[in-house]
């Protein structure tokens, strides 16, 4: 373990990189005199030397530069310096990971600065209300170094004086919510804001954090929208400056919400071949995205991520809700969210379908794709099944909807057909209703809404009644 | 200081005797040479001026004159603890003088620990002539009590008399050359010499290097959860004429395969050797120096003994514990 306190970092900051970069073994001492913080506080030339004298060793000298892998819970710290010191030039950052509470580590660890352990105290009671939002006990998260420092571990001991973190407050309250959230993060997005009763506070030295943030290659830095105009115009090229919201309402989910959608990244899909547990993780994940992430909504997100795990889930429900029910055909409007369409078919577990849809170029489209993961679906289970296309006018279609359906169930033993009222508009669900004959089933699902977010995916509930005609 | 005393007492040695003889505390050393600490640090200096007087053969004048038994018996006391003192400081040197901020700093050090012997010197001077001017039990006993500290501090700087030999030829050690004569101490001058390279000529009697047991064959390439090894044991070498060094860092872990660069430096400067260019270090097969660097094996260095002196050209580079991390 190598202690750094404000003796040994402001002695070694003050170091002339250019006499280091003559000297490796100066180089090299300098560095260890940091431990695992110097291959992110020293120039590329000051750890090419101390590697040069340790080549056997030159792991610990590989320069970190801000990348898009962190794992969930890592972010950087940046603080800026009025008075640069020579060897760390304007600003350092502070490589850390939030983590669930252990007995290992019972609190903050006591390795980081004491004015880094107070702000991740802070950052726990302020996303209070955020992390009940998400069900997530504030006090079973703790701050520590990243895995990268704790592979060459360090102890902090600087104060505010030397290193401020008060402007960290956004980077670490993202990273909070990512690691609660179960989302890696793009460590090239890069944040300086604080937080405080009026809400979000103005930042110092941003020159210098972007300049810090130039040197690290990170590509973005978020500032509070107040600060983002005269920030652009500071910034290096290669770092675009985005604004913190400041919201009237003083929540710092609406002010964290642009950053972290900037920050966390896009899941792989949940695996169908993992245990439960792990697919209801990986789902947890998956939907923390969806929800977080706007453009998810119109990026293919939903039925890569999201609708094979709702479809299973979806067809569980069914057989808990209403035990034998086991209609062989279904009849459904595909409406551009053919998704929809997709879950009722393969929530029903009929084997034909018949996918009502209007008679334009887009829907047509959409009604095909529904119709290709039908496919996948029952080859994935190695089902039987087909689904039929079909369209209708958009204007007066209850005649076409009515004969289409009477040749689909022609010679269909009653009580084996079902209709789903979900989709369409609702003439369409007027129309729709009046298909069942005497015996068949009428289905329909439910989804919890969100505020501010839609449906929330994987709350769907089926609906399913037998008409009495 | 003015000029005109420069003139007369170039030393300063009789102005320290004038102060030492002016301290206050002096009046608070009881007649059996007890007291407070103050007192007793007063009886030291005292004896120490004096005894700088004795030894560089100044006259005091008025100032002259025998200690008186309570002060020398005062002084002795707490020279012994200064003696402890120093011994445990000068088993230090080698890890202090090799960490040390630089050269000067680590030329302080050194000189320090000289400095201390020459002012121990003089205090029993000091306190032995007023021991033979008559003394008392209570003197005698306490000079008595000095012999085991300064053996234990001689012993240390003994050991260490290869970083101490590097101060011949400084004006401090030139100083006390041309001054100490009747008989000259061994720390300085031809006996420094000779006592360096007795360090040198026999390793057995230094610090031998901790060569680390090697690890699993298999390194941590395969770990991923460890990714890096990281800095274990030191072994730091010193030329004779203490310009240069030739450092090892061991890993941790290491296996005995692993490549390991011996980096020969200057210690004025922390640069590259580069003008031992050519040169050979003997470390199982000799091999010769490119850019201030040879490369061994964990291997070579535990089938070499592990080296307490390291032979450079037929030059012997003795091993200093305490190599920086």
């Amino acid at each position: 373990m190598t202690t750094v306190t404000a003796e040994v970092a402001r002695e070694v900051g003050r170091l002339d990189p250019a006499a280091l970069i003559a000297a490796p073994r100066a180089a090299y001492r300098a560095c260890r005199r940091l431990g695992g913080l110097a291959r992110y506080w020293l120039t590329e030339g000051v750890l090419a030397a101390a590697a040069g004298y340790a080549p056997h060793l030159a792991g610990l000298f590989a320069p970190v530069r801000a990348r898009e892998d962190g794992r969930p819970g890592d972010c950087w710290v940046v603080g800026g310096r009025a008075d640069p010191l020579p060897l760390f030039g304007p600003g350092s950052v502070l490589p850390v990971r939030w983590r669930p509470r252990s007995d290992a580590l019972p609190d903050h660890s006591p390795d980081l600065p004491d004015g880094l352990r107070a702000l991740a105290g802070r950052v726990r009671d302020d996303l209070g209300r955020v992390l009940e939002g998400r069900k997530a006990d504030p006090a079973g998260w703790v701050l520590d170094w990243s895995d990268q420092v704790r592979a060459d571990p360090v102890r902090l001991a600087v104060g505010a004086d030397v290193l401020p973190v008060e402007s960290g407050w956004a980077a670490a309250a993202v990273g909070l919510l990512s690691a609660v959230d179960g989302l890696g993060t793009d460590l090239r997005v890069w944040a300086s804001g604080r937080w405080g009763a009026g809400g979000l506070g103005e930042v110092g030295l941003v020159r210098e954090k972007l300049l810090t943030a130039a040197r690290m290659e990170a590509t973005a830095v978020f500032v509070p929208v107040w600060q983002a105009a005269a920030a652009a115009g500071l910034a290096p090229p290669a770092v675009a400056v985005r604004p913190l919201a400041a919201p009237a309402d003083r929540t710092p989910a609406t002010a964290l919400r642009d950053y972290l959608a900037a920050v966390t990244r896009r899941p792989p899909p949940p695996d169908p071949a993992a245990d439960e547990a792990e697919q209801a993780a990986q789902f947890a994940r998956c939907r923390a995205y969806y929800l977080t992430h706007p453009a998810a909504r119109d990026d293919g997100f939903y039925p890569s991520h999201l609708l094979p795990a709702i479809a299973r889930r979806f067809r569980a429900a069914v057989d808990a809700r209403h035990p034998g029910w086991a209609p062989t055909h279904l009849t459904t409007v595909v409406s551009l969210n053919w998704a929809v369409a997709f879950l009722a078919a393969a929530g029903s577990g009929a084997r034909r379908v018949l996918l009502l849809h209007t008679d334009d170029p887009k829907q047509r489209e959409a009604a095909e794709t529904c119709r290709r993961r039908l496919a996948g679906w029952w080859a994935e289970r190695q089902v039987d099944g087909t689904a039929e296309l079909v369209p209708f006018p958009r204007d007066g279609g209850g005649a076409a909807i009515a004969a289409a359906h009477a040749r689909f169930v022609d010679g269909v033993a009653a009580g084996r057909a079902a209709v789903d009222l979900k989709p369409g508009t609702k003439r369409m669900t007027y129309d729709m209703s009046r298909l069942a004959r005497p015996g068949d089933w009428l289905f329909n699902f439910d989804t919890r809404f969100l505020p501010d977010a839609g449906p929330d995916p994987g709350t769907e509930v089926p609906e399913v009644w037998q008409e009495v005609g | 200081m003015n000029p005109s005393d420069f003139t007369t007492d170039p030393t300063g040695r009789l102005a320290d005797l004038a102060a030492a003889l002016r301290e206050s505390a002096l009046a608070a050393v009881a007649a059996d040479g007890t007291g407070p600490p103050a007192g007793a640090a007063a009886a030291e200096r005292l004896a120490t001026a004096l005894g700088y007087c004795r030894l560089y053969g100044l006259d005091p004048g008025a100032d002259d004159g025998t200690l008186p038994v309570p002060v020398a018996v005062a002084a002795a006391g707490r020279l012994a603890d200064d003696l402890e003192l120093w011994a445990a400081e000068a088993d230090r040197l080698g890890a202090r003088w090799d960490t040390a901020d630089g050269p000067d700093a680590a030329d302080d050090l050194a000189a320090g620990l000289l400095t201390a012997r020459t002012d121990a010197l003089a205090a029993l001077t000091a306190i032995d002539e007023a021991a033979e001017a008559g003394g008392s039990a209570a003197l005698d006993r306490a000079v008595d009590a000095l012999a085991g500290p300064l053996d234990r501090f001689d012993d240390a700087l003994e050991r260490h008399a290869d970083i101490l030999s590097t101060l011949l030829d400084t004006p401090l050690l030139d100083e006390w050359a041309r001054r100490l004569t009747d008989p000259p101490p061994w720390w300085v001058g031809d006996g420094l010499r000779a006592a360096a390279a007795r360090v040198m000529a026999a390793p057995a009697e230094v610090a031998r290097p901790p060569i680390p047991d090697p690890g699993p064959e298999v390194l941590m390439a395969a770990d991923p959860a460890r990714p890096h090894a990281r800095p274990g044991v030191t072994l730091t070498w010193v030329s004779p004429d203490g310009a240069f060094r030739a450092e090892v860092i061991i890993p941790d872990p290491v296996d005995d395969r692993t490549e390991l660069p011996v980096n020969l430096t200057r210690r004025a400067d922390d640069r590259p050797a580069t003008e031992l260019a050519g040169k050979v270090v003997e470390v199982g097969v000799p091999r010769t120096i490119d850019a201030g660097r040879v490369v061994v094996t964990l291997g070579d260095l535990r089938a070499a003994g592990p080296p307490a002196v390291l032979r450079v050209s037929g030059e012997g580079w003795v091993y200093t514990p305490g190599g920086e991390a």
